[in-house]
């Protein structure tokens, strides 16, 4: 029986990926903290997806958080350790500092491992036939589908702009800048009645465009249970360590 | 301002869902109040793909740039379409560029697209009085740019310093309330200038647009 993640049903992956995301943001405890990490690394193992990738997932948002986790460190309130010039590191913001990066980074594995495992339109079905409404996964499809064009648009437009002896100096260009934006909304807003009027024409509107019935097999099965045991399990050991029953 | 996974607590995630469901359910209901809910979802959609790659366009503001936001001017233009194209901009950032995060996504929309909604309803009674003359109709434009933002701001940062897991010294607490308020002042008055002058731009090139939804 394959296990393999890329094979498992679409909706199975979405509800196993939040279930592990919402049961690491639940996580307190600083013991269960490399057993998250360790888990959102197996499942990314699993996905036979490269390290370089997973890298580069983490390094963009990663200011943020290192941010946030250096203030806790600095300004939380506690025991001092270690006293830098006119500010101290505590021992509880390091403890804090530790909880959000780790949970930030291992629920960060998990997202990653769930998109680049999955087609993007399957992600979409599975979501119209997890109950999100159908206008609502039509707009992801056309917005997906009109993001990279009007991204194109706007690239010519700013080569235009630079080849005509534009130089974006902020404030002193912005009607430059709105004429810009400007364009790009009455283009899409031009190019919209045009869709629409091609969509209607190939049947657009007369039957559920995106829903699609998607069959279990015994690997989802088999999946989705893994992922609730360690769900089940990580809750109520935390639960157990929060009461200080372990 | 997307607040990544892992620093809010589960109770958080989940509210901010709950309510993101109603504020979609919200939307949703009054789209399908009209004649044909489904004649607007191209525009919706093309809407939702411009304002995403309008804010790739980044000001330089010494020493610094910001990057424009434009979620009073997607209320003005998007109407109830407004609050579902903010949660799917922000899905998208989500995946494809790790800005925000999937367990937050809920809280990110609350604190985007509340101001979008408000925005519709301020444009849809300010319309009534100001279209006519171009400076009032700037004004209203700057005053709902700004406010947006303002008011996105303010719940931002009220989420994540009263949701922060550790207990913050409270001097510091607020010196760092004092500084993020005083480092979003140039990005209000930018997007306040930027959507004065966009409506008046469209009023000028595509009235049509602004017409509200």
């Amino acid at each position: 029986m394959d296990i393999g993640l890329n094979n498992l049903n679409p909706k199975l992956k979405i509800i196993g990926a939040m279930v592990l995301a919402f049961t690491f943001s639940f996580i307190k405890s600083i013991e269960l903290l490399p057993v998250i990490f360790f888990i959102s690394l197996v499942i990314y193992y699993l996905s036979k997806l490269p390290l370089s990738l997973l890298l580069k997932r983490w390094i963009i948002p990663a200011p943020f958080v290192i941010l946030m986790g250096l203030f806790m460190m600095f300004f939380s309130e506690g025991q001092t350790v270690l006293t830098i010039g006119y500010l101290s590191i505590k021992k509880e913001g390091i403890y804090w500092a530790l909880t959000i990066i780790t949970k930030f980074l291992s629920i960060l594995t998990i997202m990653v491992t769930l998109f680049q495992t999955t087609h993007f339109i399957d992600i979409v079905r599975a979501l119209n036939s997890l109950g999100v409404p159908a206008i609502l996964t039509d707009i992801i499809i056309f917005t997906y589908r009109y993001i990279f064009e009007i991204g194109k648009q706007l690239n010519k437009m700013q080569i235009s702009m630079r080849l005509r002896g534009f130089r974006n100096r902020g404030l002193k260009n912005i009607i430059s800048l709105v004429s810009l934006v400007g364009t790009i909304l009455v283009r899409s807003y031009e190019q919209s009645e045009k869709v629409y009027n091609a969509m209607i024409l190939r049947g657009y509107g007369h039957k559920e465009s995106v829903k699609q019935d998607l069959k279990l097999c015994k690997s989802d099965i088999l999946g989705v249970f893994i992922v609730v045991a360690i769900s089940i399990g990580l809750i109520t050991v935390q639960i157990g360590l929060s009461w200080g029953g372990f | 301002m997307h607040i990544p996974d892992g620093i809010l607590p589960v109770a958080v995630c989940a509210s901010g869902y709950g309510l993101t469901g109603l504020a979609t359910w919200y939307s949703l209901k009054k789209i399908k109040e009209k004649e044909d809910p489904r004649k607007e979802i191209p525009k919706a959609s093309l809407g939702t793909a411009a304002f995403f790659v309008a804010s790739w366009i980044s000001i330089p503001i010494p020493p610094a740039s910001v990057h424009l936001v434009l979620t009073g001017l997607l209320g003005i233009l998007l109407g109830y379409y407004a609050f579902p194209a903010v949660l799917i901009s922000l899905f998208f950032q989500a995946v494809m560029f790790q800005h925000g995060g999937l367990t937050t996504l809920g809280v990110n929309a609350i604190i985007l697209g509340l101001p979008a909604i408000l925005a519709h309803y301020t444009y849809t009674i300010g319309k009534k009085f100001l279209y006519k003359n171009n400076l009032k109709y700037g004004i209203l434009g700057f005053i709902i740019g700004s406010l947006s933002i303002g008011i996105s701001v303010i719940l931002f940062y009220t989420i994540v310093i009263t949701f922060i897991p550790a207990n913050i010294d409270v001097n510091a607490e607020k010196i760092a309330s004092l500084a993020f308020v005083i480092s979003h002042i140039p990005l209000m008055i930018i997007e306040g200038i930027f959507t004065a002058f966009v409506l008046i731009y469209l009023k000028k090139v595509k009235p049509e647009m602004l017409e509200a939804k």
